[in-house]
This record gives C-alpha cells, sequence and structure tokens, in this order.
C-alpha cells in the first residue's frame, strides 16, 4: 500500500481486462443461435419442411393448391406462430429470473419457484370462472384480459414476497425461498378450489395453464405480449448499473446514488410484467428463469448491462429447443412443456443450490 | 470557515429506544475525525445519519447548510461515499468490477487510469481479475475502500472537496494494511476532504484523528483533539477500565495500554468473600 511507483506498463498489463469476451460478440453469437435454432424448430414437425421449400413458401406470393401452397399454411399459422411466441415467452421467463436475481440479491430466485407464476395462475383462473359470470362477453374476448389479470396476480405475489423476504434492508434467502413455497402452495390451492367450481370449459382452460403449453400460439397472443417484452428491453437498457449497484446491498446502492425505494418499485412491476405476460399465453413454464441467468453469469460474469438482454435472448433459446424437443420426441403425441422444463431445470437447481448451500443457510 | 457538515440536535429512535440523543456537532473541510465508543454508544447510527441514509425522528443533518434529507440520492452520492462495516456480495463480481462501480458507469480512458491508480495504491492490483466473494475478510474491506476511493474522486471532480464515513475501516486489516489506509484517509484530508472514521482501536485513532468525538450511550461524551479527549478518566468513564495513558516519544499522541476492567463494587464485594 505504499505509494507505489508504477510504471504505465506495468498498469497495462494488469488493465481490469474486464470480461474477455466483448458484449458485441456475446450478443450476435446468441442472436445468431436463436435464428438458427428458429429456423431448426419451423422446419422439423409431422410435416418435415426443408430450407429450400420454406424459403419458397414465405417469399413467394398466395398461390393455391400445391404444395407451396400447404406449406405455407403449415407455416404462417401454425409453427412461426409457435416458434415466436415460445421465444418472445423464454426470453420474458428469463428476463423476469434475472430482474428477481437481482432484486433480491441472490441467485435462486425465479418466478416459477417462488410462486409468482401460481399467483399469474390464480389470477387468470378467477378470471376465467368469475368473469363468465361478472364479465360482459365484450371484455371476456378481449385478448388482453388475460395477461393483465395474470400481471395483476404476479404483481401481488412479487409484492407481498419481498415484504415478507425484506427485513431492516436485508432480504433473507431463506424466508424468500419458504414464504415463496408458502405463498405459491396458497394460489395453487385457490387455483385448485376454482377448479373444483369450474364447468368443463373453464376446466379445460384451467388445466391449461397449470400444465403449460405453447401449442395454442396465435398471432394474437403474440401480439398482447410483445409490449411487455419491448418493456423490458427498453428499461434493461439503463437498469444495468442500478442493478449492480444494488447487489451491494441497499445501503450501499444508496451511497452510490441509486434512488433505491423507486428502483425496487420498478423492478417489481418489470417482474410481474414479464412474469404474468409470458404464463398468460403459455401456463406455467418452470426453471428457465433460473438455468438461463446462471448459466449466462458463469461465462460473461454478472454484469447486468450485458446479463439483462442476453439472458432474454438465451431464455428465447432455450425455451425454443424445449418446445421443439417437447413437440417431437413422442410424436404424434405432445410431452407439456413444464415437463421438459422441469426434467432438465430440478436437476439442475439441485446442483446450483448444493454450490450455494453456505449462501442459503446463512 | 461555515462548516460543511453539521448535525442539529440529532435523534433517533428505534422503537423506544434511543439510538442518539439530541447530538449537534459541526465538521469543517480538512479535518480527519475519529469517532470512539463502546458497542450499541450509537456510533453506527451517527455515521449513517450523516450519511443521509436515516432519516432523524427529530433535529437535522444539514450538508453545505442544506437539510441532507432534501439532496436527491445521485446528487448525493457525488458529496459523500460511505464505507460500511460488512458487505455481502452473492454475485460473482472481480475485483475490478466492484471497483468500478464507484465510477459513475463511465467507462472512459481516465476512469480506468483513475481506478488502476486506487488498486495500486490499495496492493490489489493482483487480485484485480479474482471475483470478490473469493478474497479473504480483509481483501474484501480493502475492496470496497478502493471503490469509495473511486467514488471519491469522482465526485471530487464534480463538486470539490467532499467527505468521506468510515465505519470502522481498519477492523479486518492486519497492521500494514490497517496505517496504510489510515495514510490514504490522510492524505484525501490534506486535499481538502472531511473524513469521519469509527474505530474501536483508540491508538488508530489517536494517531489518525484532528478530532476526536467519544460517544456513550447516544450522547456526546466529549470531543476534541485527541490528546485532550484519550485520557484515563474518559476510559473510566466510558470504558470502564484502568488504563495508563502515555505519550508517544515523536508526535506526543495518547498511548493506551489497557490494564484491567473495572467491576462494578458490589461484584467485587461478592468475589472477594468467595
Amino acid at each position: 500500500m505504499t505509494h507505489a511507483n508504477v510504471s504505465p506498463k506495468f498498469l497495462k498489463a494488469h488493465t481490469p481486462g474486464y470480461r474477455e469476451i466483448s458484449s458485441f460478440t456475446v450478443m450476435s453469437f446468441l442472436i445468431i443461435m436463436l435464428l438458427v435454432t428458429g429456423f431448426v424448430s419451423i422446419s422439423i414437425g409431422p410435416v418435415t419442411i426443408p430450407f429450400d421449400r420454406m424459403a419458397t413458401a414465405l417469399l413467394s406470393g398466395s398461390v393455391h393448391g400445391t404444395q407451396t401452397a400447404r406449406d405455407q399454411l403449415i407455416l404462417l399459422s401454425i409453427r412461426l406462430p409457435r416458434v415466436v411466441m415460445s421465444s418472445i415467452v423464454g426470453a420474458l421467463l428469463a428476463a423476469a429470473g434475472t430482474v428477481m436475481q437481482g432484486l433480491f440479491r441472490n441467485p435462486l430466485a425465479d418466478p416459477g419457484l417462488v410462486g409468482v407464476s401460481a399467483g399469474a395462475g390464480l389470477a387468470a383462473a378467477v378470471v376465467i370462472v368469475g368473469g363468465d359470470r361478472e364479465l360482459p362477453q365484450s371484455v371476456m374476448n378481449s385478448p388482453f384480459l388475460l395477461p393483465l389479470a395474470a400481471f395483476f396476480g404476479a404483481l401481488a405475489m412479487t409484492a407481498m414476497l419481498y415484504q415478507i423476504a425484506t427485513w431492516k434492508g436485508r432480504t433473507s434467502i431463506a424466508i424468500m425461498l419458504l414464504a415463496g413455497l408458502a405463498l405459491g402452495a396458497l394460489a395453487s390451492s385457490g387455483t385448485g378450489l376454482l377448479v373444483f367450481l369450474a364447468n368443463d370449459q373453464q376446466l379445460r382452460d384451467i388445466t391449461f395453464w397449470l400444465l403449460g403449453s405453447l401449442a395454442g400460439a396465435t398471432w394474437l397472443k403474440i401480439a398482447a405480449i410483445t409490449p411487455f417484452l419491448i418493456l423490458f428491453l427498453g428499461s434493461s437498457l439503463f437498469l444495468g448499473r442500478a442493478l449492480d449497484l444494488l447487489s451491494l446491498g441497499e445501503a450501499e446502492a444508496f451511497y452510490m446514488g441509486v434512488a433505491v425505494e423507486r428502483l425496487k418499485r420498478f423492478l417489481i412491476v418489470l417482474v410481474a410484467a414479464a412474469a404474468g405476460a409470458a404464463v398468460s399465453v403459455s401456463g406455467i413454464i418452470g426453471f428457465v428463469g433460473i438455468i438461463v441467468p446462471h448459466l449466462l453469469r458463469l461465462v460473461i460474469g454478472p454484469g447486468h448491462r450485458l446479463l439483462l438482454p442476453a439472458s432474454a435472448c438465451c431464455g428465447a433459446i432455450i425455451l425454443l429447443a424445449a418446445d421443439t424437443l417437447a413437440r417431437t420426441v413422442a410424436a404424434p403425441a405432445e410431452l407439456p412443456i413444464g415437463i421438459v422444463t422441469a426434467i432438465f431445470g430440478a436437476p439442475f437447481f439441485l446442483i446450483l443450490l448444493l454450490k450455494q448451500r453456505a449462501l442459503v443457510s446463512g | 470557515m461555515s462548516p460543511l457538515l453539521e448535525a442539529d440536535s440529532l435523534s433517533v429512535f428505534a422503537g423506544r429506544k434511543t439510538l442518539i440523543d439530541r447530538v449537534s456537532l459541526s465538521f469543517t473541510p480538512g479535518q480527519t475525525v475519529a469517532v470512539i465508543g463502546p458497542n450499541g454508544a450509537g456510533k453506527s447510527t451517527l455515521l449513517r445519519a450523516l450519511s443521509g441514509e436515516i432519516r432523524p425522528q427529530s433535529g437535522q443533518v444539514r450538508l453545505n447548510g442544506k437539510t441532507i434529507t432534501s439532496y436527491l440520492p445521485h446528487v448525493l452520492a457525488t458529496h459523500r461515499v460511505v464505507l460500511s462495516q460488512q458487505i455481502n456480495i452473492t454475485f460473482p463480481f472481480t475485483v475490478a468490477e466492484v471497483v468500478g462501480m464507484g465510477a459513475n458507469g463511465e467507462a472512459t480512458a481516465k476512469t480506468e487510469a483513475s481506478i488502476d491508480l486506487v488498486l495500486a495504491e490499495l496492493d490489489l492490483l493482483e487480485l484485480a481479475d479474482q471475483p470478490i466473494n473469493t478474497l479473504s475478510g480483509g481483501e474484501q474491506q480493502r475492496v470496497h475502500f478502493a471503490r469509495v476511493l473511486v467514488q471519491h474522486a469522482h465526485g471530487q471532480a464534480r463538486d470539490g472537496c467532499g467527505i468521506m464515513l468510515l465505519d470502522e475501516p481498519t477492523a479486518n486489516l492486519d497492521l500494514r494494511h490497517q496505517l496504510g489506509l489510515l495514510d490514504i484517509a490522510k492524505r484525501r484530508a490534506l486535499r481538502g476532504a472531511l473524513v469521519i472514521a469509527i474505530f474501536h482501536d483508540l491508538n488508530l485513532a489517536a494517531l489518525f484523528a484532528t478530532h476526536v468525538i467519544v460517544m456513550n450511550r447516544g450522547c456526546i461524551d466529549s470531543h476534541g483533539p485527541p490528546e485532550e479527549t484519550i485520557i484515563d478518566k474518559m476510559l473510566e468513564r466510558v470504558f470502564e477500565i484502568e488504563t495508563a495513558v502515555s505519550q508517544l516519544p515523536e508526535s506526543g499522541a495518547p498511548f493506551v495500554l489497557p490494564q484491567r476492567m473495572i467491576v462494578a463494587q458490589h461484584f467485587r464485594a461478592e468475589s472477594d468473600q468467595a
């Protein structure tokens, strides 16, 4: 600690080289991977459409009665919406996970795991069952009704969880996980009660939430959740530094210039928006939000400026791959997507838990 | 000189417990201030109130004559920096990344150079690319002090001298780094910064400070230059120990060698009987 006479050359050699890979490389790689996965996913299914036929179908205008016309139908009204929706849902889930982990300052938070998705599902079930009786048909038909309901369900859940887990400016990991378990169980039992009260059609709708599925993809649903993705990507531009500072603790973040209370409120809304939107179109799909940010941190480091957009992108890739697997591995039947992500995600979570054991018990 | 920072009849309560009781103080640029006192005397609470983090129930803290709670967080961050006692980071940020957080998000060549200088000043260059959570407690403490220095340098560029509030900055450090840290803080004070630090080691406090504040049970017991405050009577009254305070030959700074604790009268009577 003496006032060392350090030559500039020596400094250069140790210049906090920061991370080896540049942000540009990371994002380009992820976007290319997303496009490749997307094209592969569009191509395979009950009818395999190779890339040359895909190009013909997508680039030519409307034709009738040919193979190209059939390809167009499959691509534009079945596969493409599903691929686009899987990507957006995956991006939203991973985004919600990343923001939530930043908010709670620990890598074990995930909207599916701590009941936020369950809260969104409960709110959606309430609307499905109660709305039929109480709301006019025109409102019930709006594509934005369920995303909004799911958003408010997720919002209530996240806010409650944060209130319970944070005490005197410190957020306890153990309390967060346990409170999430309890709140999630409460929400699930509420949903179970609604299942009991529901008629056949409502029951089908609710079951769809519980299992999670991307099979019902339509352009309308995509339109309903895209604003949430834009909201997230837009805010991730200026949230990076604040989230980095928040990882030092609330007091430190304040000392370094962050308006902490305002930031926390905004993050809670953001998590709820992303998780709610994802749940509203695809039901409850777990573990994407926990796997993606963790994997990325190992490669690109924990800095949120890059982590936020990268996890959106990587989440899209992973859910797209999982969904492609889910609909092809047992064709013509489809595995529920929630089961696929759980098969890979649950062991991953256990490994993560073992590595973080000291942290959780502390 | 008008005070840079002042506390005006400051009181802080937690429930029914009084943490700070009507404390009034004023500080000018260039001062090095040591806050000492037994556990639970309200030292950390005082520091947090001076930082603007906690809102006092009565009285106020004024920075440049303006109530500190009226400053926006990002403005406050350019005026004063704070080093807390304990910071846990769960994400594996590297040392360089943590220190860089002090730079207000600016990633210019000038900032990187200032980060490098601070890393060199604190013997952290070799650790620059290590994740912070793999370091020892003392190393982490130095990293956070480096972060605070970078933030201070940035604020100074914008708002002049500035304030450093350090909560037990030497707690986990070895002797060499303790002295080194005090040296760095003193140099900042020579350039006009106000440095207020909490100490448990009275000898370090005496070495460091131009001004000592002795706290006891939420009140100011006494304050003034070290040789007038760190004296036998104060140590008996506040710390309840018997000591022999002597003086360092060169500087005349007080030097404390604790002898034994003072046992309350009735306890002594009992133990004598047994």
